[in-house]
């Protein structure tokens, strides 16, 4: 396959991405997102579109403007021009923690964790936007927030458990490694009760191994947690093997996007990320 | 989530998280025992001390609170704030205005100052918003010495230089007709005794519930708090409310412990001593901080004691003339250079005691303990000495009111590099205990490795 992948036609890309419907409202999407940062124009163009429980990868060399592009979509950068859709509903002028109350949650390159607390702790304050009982009632230590404190505790360690990380629960985030921190943070990103996970370099400090056990595990809980997840990430096989969907960006615009068999035998992603007079991805 | 329902706890392992270690009996019934030795002694302190420095256990209980306050800027939040003496007197005097002014009852005038105190904080928190770190402590630096300079020399509001009355609430003075041994005096500390367990109570639900979470999370990160939907501007605004709030009642309190207050007691040496009292005590530690705010309650009081006492400072008894005092002065500078090198002698000798490594715990909490006392008592009458003595030679009088300040940097400096956590580092293991927990915090042995089938290990 020598052209670029490029698909423009809705109708056409969903037929091929699984047989959807034209008229199905994507839950995330972008049109036009673009960013400039003085004379860089770190993002131009960049339409996307992740349709539920799908896993949607982001491939690219490193400053190709991966993680401005999550940024533009977590609301923690304000695009130039274009705009984000969350079940078509425009979020582009939301808040990160109001888009995050419509259902994003998102992992972060350095650890996003709250440093000074254990991972029980950190998994409880994710669990921020679920909690029921007021402030003053939690500083009053009235009843039902006593009660909802318990469900909380529970609810994390269910969490903790369902990724295998129960016996870390009392650990201070000092003493762990950087893969199993990673590995937290996907738990509490998790305990958020997102619809759409956003990972960015999940896999970051994790061996061969494990990162075969990770993938499996995010087939699985996109089964079992009804998740759509959108992934960055520069282990290129890794990615082809789990994603449905596959965009590779560089430069700041999409260079191709389409199934991953597509993009491995696409050229000027070969280039792109080999050099010249590469014909395949890995 | 995953559906599994959660196992009994006599189903899970002794190691297992979910069950968490809990005292036995006894250890329940020991640690309610000291416990309330400790309230019994706070509340026994008023009584126990004479007359006269009832009023300096008050200041304790007050600066308590303060501390507590600041507790929730530097600790909770991370924001240092230098202005922190304009929140305690914006509480001081707005329930001065109400209580002279006004006529309510107290108890409203402190109601009133918690508002206004809260208020103020607020408009100190949007800039809070948009600056941050050192140029926050900036902020705070000139709203501080705004608020007292002009603020609180506006005589409508404030009594200007001449003060303003702050009487005491009714309640706590004795009956005329009674005449029990209990003054109006002891009965006012127990007051703010109460104000201190009450806002310690709410300080420690904020901290263990969303709200508290929530504003600490922030302090750490505040791009992954937002990732998580935590509303930033809404807990940043939130935390400086409940510390302008608690300095608020704070203020009021204090301005009715001498049942006057003017501006001068709102310098610019007071929001240092805040500052400091909070670090010494241990950033973030509920307990720390407010042992710290005891600590340096009783300083100010303690130096202006020693300085008044002949031999220490300077000379006021038969020694109306220079003279007189330039002649006492040598007695004094050998006081001041023995208090200095006992000082110093001191701190080594503890520091073995304490930082041994083959010290058992008990030993090294004891020896700390030993180690802060020293240190501070060495600073007072160490520095005091040599200050007053060097007041001694009359050219150096002016010297005296500085030692506050510079007992309280040695202090710090004792503070960082030994005990980076302060009071609250050393008292760690005792504190852990009361708290329901184990003396001794076990290595756990399950960091570092794949022990749990999937779990991730470090990379070589």
């Amino acid at each position: 396959m020598s052209t670029i992948d490029r698909i423009s036609s809705l109708a056409a890309r969903q037929a091929e991405r699984g047989g959807a419907t034209p008229d199905r409202v994507p839950v995330l999407s972008t049109r036009g997102i673009g960013i400039r940062f003085g004379g860089l124009q770190a993002l131009q163009d960049v339409d996307m579109e992740v349709n539920e429980y799908e896993i949607v990868g982001f491939i690219g060399p490193n400053g190709a403007g991966k993680t401005t592009f999550f940024n533009c979509v977590t609301g923690f950068y304000k695009p130039t021009t274009g705009d984000v859709f969350i079940r078509g509903e425009r979020v582009t002028d939301l808040r990160p923690d109001q888009r995050a109350n419509l259902g994003i949650g998102r992992s972060f390159q350095q650890v996003g964790l709250v440093r000074s607390f254990t991972v029980l702790e950190n998994l409880m304050v994710s669990q921020h936007q679920h909690v029921k009982y007021s402030v003053a009632a939690g500083m009053l230590g009235m009843p039902w927030s006593l009660e909802e404190e318990a469900t909380m505790r529970e609810r994390a360690f269910e969490v903790l458990d369902y990724l295998d990380l129960l016996h870390l629960a009392d650990e201070r985030l000092g003493g762990l490694s950087y893969g199993m921190l990673k590995q937290v943070e996907v738990a509490a990103v998790l305990a958020t009760d997102p619809d759409i996970l956003m990972l960015d370099e999940p896999l970051a400090g994790l061996g061969p191994e494990e990162s075969e056990i990770f993938g499996e595990r995010l087939l699985r809980m996109r089964r079992e947690l009804g998740l759509t997840i959108v992934i960055i990430e520069h282990h290129v096989p890794f990615m082809l093997r789990v994603c449905d969907y596959v965009y590779v960006l560089n430069f700041g615009q999409l260079l191709a996007e389409g199934l991953p068999e597509t993009i491995r035998t696409n050229r000027d992603v070969a280039e792109a990320y080999m050099g010249e007079g590469a014909a395949t991805l890995a | 989530m995953a559906t599994t329902t959660a196992p009994a706890p006599s189903e899970l392992g002794t190691d297992d998280p979910r069950n968490p270690w809990t005292p036995s009996p006894a250890g329940r019934i020991a640690r309610l025992a000291v416990f309330g030795l400790l309230m019994a002694a706070a509340i026994a302190a008023p009584l126990i001390v004479p007359d006269v420095q009832v009023n300096l256990v008050t200041r304790a209980f007050v600066f308590g609170i303060i501390a507590l306050s600041m507790n929730i800027l530097i600790g909770y939040t991370g924001t240092v704030s230098l202005g922190h003496q304009a929140f305690v007197g914006v509480g001081a005097f707005t329930a001065a205005y109400i209580l002279t002014n006004v006529g309510l009852p107290w108890l409203a005038a402190v109601a009133v100052a918690m508002l206004v105190g809260a208020l103020q904080a607020l408009l100190i928190g949007v800039l809070a918003l948009r600056v941050q770190g050192f140029f926050f402590a900036i902020v705070t630096l000139a709203y501080g010495l705004f608020t007292k300079e002009v603020v609180f020399n506006i005589t409508a509001l404030t009594g200007g230089g001449a003060g303003a009355q702050a009487p005491r609430p009714a309640f706590v003075e004795p009956a005329a007709d009674y005449a029990g041994s209990i003054t109006g005096d002891v009965r006012y500390a127990w007051l703010a005794l109460a104000f201190l367990a009450a806002i310690w109570v709410l300080d420690w639900r904020f901290t263990s519930s969303r709200g508290g979470r929530a504003v600490q999370a922030l302090r750490d990160d505040s791009r992954v708090a937002a990732s998580w939907g935590i509303n930033v501007r809404a807990f940043t605004l939130l935390a400086f409310g409940l510390s302008g709030a608690v300095a608020g009642i704070a203020g009021a309190l204090f301005a009715s412990t001498q049942v006057f207050v003017s501006p001068e007691s709102f310098t610019l040496t007071v929001a240092l001593t805040y500052v400091l009292m909070t670090t010494v005590g241990g950033v973030g530690s509920r307990p720390g901080v407010v042992l710290g705010g005891f600590v340096f309650a009783g300083l100010a009081p303690i130096l202006t004691a020693l300085h008044d006492t002949p031999g220490w400072g300077v000379a006021e008894e038969g020694g109306e003339g220079a003279l007189d005092v330039c002649a006492t002065a040598p007695p004094r500078v050998v006081a001041g250079v023995f208090g200095l090198v006992l000082l110093g002698v001191g701190i080594e000798a503890v520091r073995h005691l304490a930082l041994g490594e083959r010290r058992t715990h008990v030993q090294r909490v004891l020896g700390g303990l030993i180690f802060l006392g020293a240190a501070w008592l060495g600073a007072v009458v160490g520095l005091g000495g040599a200050f007053g003595a060097l007041g001694g030679y009359c050219i150096f009088t002016s010297i005296t009111p500085l030692i506050e300040p510079v007992i309280g940097v040695v202090l710090l400096l004792v503070t960082l590099i030994q005990f980076p956590g302060g009071i609250a580092e050393q008292l760690e293991a005792p504190l852990r205990w009361l708290s329901f927990g184990k003396f001794h915090e076990e290595k756990s042995t399950s960091v570092g490795g794949g022990s749990a089938a999937g779990s991730s290990s470090m990379r070589p």
